[in-house]
């Protein structure tokens, strides 16, 4: 990763997953240091006041959940499968034995989307997660 | 009842005597050089005391043949004048000399005699002759006398025995002192010989031991190769140890190979479900059962690289990155991606930091994975609602990371087994785990050079990880 690599993965790994971090390598935005308020539909998430309003309202977040969702608004629009949430959120390379993933996304989704009618985070059978508007 | 002190101490030495056949050996030949001393010893004394009286005897006797050369040649007054210069230069009366005539009338000489006789005999003053002149203390003086009978009577001459008793005395001193320092050399010898016999014993114990806990790359090491019994034994118990550890190590390559030729096709089967999950028009039965295909394939896959990842761990091949990881803060990465699963199960988590931070040097990813391995253990293998902690402390110059539960434990007997790769508790085989989670902490433990332990928590388990601090 230190010369100059973006990404790695162990062989044998799984075609969604490799697509997935092609995908998400890809279509990387310019770095936007600066930014301070990520949107997705009705969907707003303030970086600086760590505020998530949706439709006017405002979501009451838990640290973990505000980092899930932050980085899925970032990587809006492009499969994030269970290894690269692990990555991101907590920084771990290894697979947990029970549904750590799925736990959270549910808590996450319980928050941001039940509430209302048009759903923005979406699971893609067999590959992983997704948030698009 | 306690012994009062002397005794016990008295009594050690006896049972490092039964407890060490080689010091038994040692001793038992310590005391047949002894008894063998003390035997030939006492032949010669015997043989000496013998040899010493004869020579005596001869001596008497040839006196007394003098003595008749002198008279058969010169007549008895030159006998007479002979015996006078001789009893004159006797010193102390050490010799006797003696001429008594046919009718027994006539006598001169140094002692008196009631009956004459001829050949050897052993006379006793005041017994058997009369020392005239001599006080009480010439009493029980012993001779060896000889008789010879003459035409005109019987010469007799006699030998102080005392030089035989101060010969002996000589002898018995000389030979007492010589006993006493072959023994205590002998004693020493034996001990020492016994000492290094036993050391070497207890090393070839220590080396079984080591093999008995688990090591079998313990071998028996002489810094002095010595082809004998002792060093024959170790030659082939290391020979033994050899061909156990490459059986074992075969073994565990087969089980290597096994996941490692298998993960690949299995990887290529869920490559060839992934794409039809993705088609949308798939009726809802089918893509759940596909579904369930793929994840029944994925953990496969993933218990084949637990494995895989322990063969690495273990064998060296998975280098820790170094870096400084503070357990407070591991932990409390693990609470935090655990803690929901924790609740949606019915379970309680509970972490319990440190005061202030603890850190090891090691590899964050790997102890991250050894922690949420046992918590997520916990959760598997007790029923809710459990309550799970997860502490770190600090005692000394060590850290502990600590996971506890209130449930079933492990019953102590089945504590070492559990570490076995694919070993798995009777009560737990409907659980899921593929029953490598353990073996994989045990390696990453032993690879940062810690050491794991199962303790009971009354009731439940306590897994106790220590690692030496950083710094």
């Amino acid at each position: 990763m230190n010369a100059g690599a973006d990404d790695y993965l162990v062989k044998p790994f799984a075609f969604a997953e490799l697509s997935a971090r092609i995908q998400a390598l890809a279509r990387r935005p310019a770095m936007q240091a600066d930014e301070t308020v990520l949107t997705a539909g009705d969907l707003t998430m303030d970086l600086v006041r760590r505020e998530v309003c949706r439709a006017g309202q405002t979501v009451d977040l838990q640290p973990r959940e505000f980092r899930l969702l932050e980085h899925l608004l970032r990587s809006q629009g492009r499969v994030q499968t269970r290894t690269m949430l692990l990555e991101a959120v907590w920084g771990i390379h290894f697979d947990p034995n029970t549904s750590v993933v799925e736990t959270h996304i549910s808590r996450l989704r319980a928050k941001i989307d039940k509430p209302f009618e048009q759903p923005l985070l979406h699971t893609v059978r067999g590959a992983g997660y997704m948030l698009k508007a | 009842m306690r012994l009062p002190r002397p005794v016990t101490d008295v009594l050690r030495p006896l049972s490092a005597f039964s407890r060490s056949a080689s010091l038994r050996l040692a001793m038992l030949v310590s005391v047949i050089f002894v008894v063998a001393i003390l035997a030939a010893g006492g032949v010669s004394y015997l043989v000496l005391s013998d040899q010493l009286r004869s020579r005596l005897v001869q001596d008497a006797r040839q006196m007394a043949e003098n003595l008749a050369a002198t008279y058969q040649v010169a007549g008895l007054p030159e006998l007479h004048a002979q015996i006078a210069t001789n009893v004159a230069t006797t010193r102390g009366g050490e010799n006797l000399y003696m001429f008594m005539d046919r009718t027994g009338q006539t006598v001169f000489g140094n002692f008196n005699i009631r009956a004459p006789f001829t050949g050897p005999r052993e006379l006793v003053a005041g017994r058997d002759i009369v020392l005239p002149g001599a006080g009480a203390h010439a009493g029980q003086t012993h001779f060896a006398a000889y008789g010879l009978r003459l035409p005109a009577g019987w010469i007799i001459t006699g030998r102080d025995t005392r030089s035989i008793a101060s010969t002996q005395r000589i002898l018995v001193g000389a030979f007492g002192w010589g006993l006493g320092l072959a023994m205590v050399l002998s004693v020493a010898l034996a001990l020492a010989l016994a000492r290094r016999t036993e050391a070497r014993i207890a090393r070839l114990n220590r080396i079984l031991e080591e093999v008995a806990n688990g090591d079998l790359s313990a071998r028996f090491h002489d810094p002095r190769p010595r082809g004998d019994d002792i060093g024959r034994v170790a030659g082939s118990l290391n020979e033994m140890l050899d061909r156990l550890s490459m059986t074992v190590d075969s073994l565990r390559q087969v089980s290597n190979d096994v996941a490692h030729d298998l993960r690949t096709p299995l990887t290529r089967l869920r490559n060839r479900l992934e794409p039809l999950l993705l088609q949308q028009d798939l009726p809802e039965p089918a893509a759940q059962e596909l579904e369930q295909a793929v994840a029944e394939v994925e953990a496969i896959v993933k218990t084949f690289n637990a494995v895989l990842r322990i063969a690495q761990i273990e064998g060296g091949r998975a280098r820790p990155r170094a870096e400084i990881v503070d357990f407070n803060d591991l932990c409390s990465t693990v609470h935090d991606m655990l803690d929901p699963v924790a609740e949606e199960m019915g379970h309680s988590l509970i972490l319990v930091p440190a005061p202030e931070p603890v850190c090891i040097t090691g590899d964050h990813d790997m102890l991250a994975q050894a922690v949420t391995n046992l918590v997520e253990n916990a959760f598997h293998h007790v029923p809710p609602p459990a309550r799970i902690s997860l502490s770190v402390q600090v005692r000394g110059a060590k850290a502990f990371l600590l996971v506890c539960d209130s449930g079933p434990g492990i019953a102590p007997e089945e504590r070492e087994r559990v570490f076995r790769r694919f070993y798995r508790l009777e009560k737990s085989r409907g659980t899921p785990g593929s029953g490598l989670g353990l073996s994989l902490v045990a390696a990453i433990v032993a690879l940062h050079g810690g050491t794991i332990d199962l303790r009971d928590n009354n009731p439940g388990l306590c897994v106790e990880m220590s690692f030496p601090t950083a710094g």
